[in-house]
């Protein structure tokens, strides 16, 4: 919630379609909850990173952990699977996305999704697999 | 734009108004009207619902997401729960999602292709299956 809460502040800043905050709100939570699930299982708890960077023609976000990490075969291997459709639902709806190790151990998921303005015509939608 | 949060839980907490009506419009059909975010912290409580109806007997599920402003694929998975133990009964389980925005969720993972999805609570029930095999008329 609070990471929908973050992309919806960005909306104030950045002009976005409908559908454009829509797949925002969706990638930042599909990540949260990835790091939720598998950095800090069992009911553990820690940080979370979230930024959020508004550009002329895109927006970045990058979601980093300081857990257990993820290891990217299985995270592939989930994308087939009922609780594995996060990132499935992530490169639907951003442009880039890169899953890699962070600099002090834990998960950075960077995302990058390109905007335009509202009835410009451009689009994106994907239908990935599941 | 930066947020530390330093309670991961709390990056994906619904909303705390999220809350489940039931409804039985017809023997063997169960309405569920949803409203809140449906998301990892809500979907295991709707999942739980859904199960729970077909272990009591109903034959029909229609769930409203009318009233529903966000889905994430947790959501999704609580649905997948209930249309799988309910079984592969075509109309038997029917979905109300009006919103453009969460119908998209179901498009871009295909599972509109999965999910009989309908603009309205009437337009489910009548396209749902009661415990007779009928289709409902209203």
């Amino acid at each position: 919630m609070l990471a929908r809460l973050a992309v919806a502040s960005v909306a104030r800043a950045v002009p976005l379609s409908q559908e454009e905050l829509t797949d925002l709100k969706l990638a930042v939570t599909e990540a949260c909850g990835n790091a939720v699930r598998h950095a800090y299982p069992s009911g553990s708890l820690g940080e979370i990173e979230l930024d959020l960077v508004p550009g002329v023609d895109r927006v970045e976000l990058v979601v980093e952990d300081h857990g257990a990490g993820i290891e990217l075969p299985v995270v592939e291997r989930e994308a087939s699977e009922v609780g594995g459709m996060g990132l499935s639902i992530i490169r639907a709806v951003v442009d880039e996305l890169e899953v890699g190790p962070g600099a002090e151990g834990g998960t950075v998921v960077h995302m990058t999704k390109r905007t335009a303005r509202p009835g410009s015509g451009r689009g994106r939608r994907g239908r990935p697999e599941v | 734009m930066r947020w530390i949060v330093r309670d991961s839980e709390s990056a994906v907490l619904g909303a705390s108004d999220f809350r489940v009506e039931e409804a039985r419009p017809r023997d063997g059909t169960v309405l569920f009207v949803v409203h809140g975010d449906l998301d990892l912290h809500s979907a295991d409580e709707l999942g739980d619902l859904l199960v729970g109806a077909v272990d009591r007997g109903a034959s029909s599920l229609v769930v409203d997401l009318a009233d529903v402003g966000f889905v994430d694929s947790q959501g999704l998975g609580a649905l997948l729960r209930g249309t799988r133990r309910l079984g592969a009964g075509e109309g038997r389980f029917r979905l109300v999602v009006p919103a453009p925005e969460i119908r998209r969720v179901f498009e871009i993972t295909a599972l509109d292709r999965v999910f009989p999805l309908d603009a309205t609570r009437e337009q489910a029930l009548a396209g749902a299956i009661g415990e007779q095999g009928e289709p409902h008329h209203g």
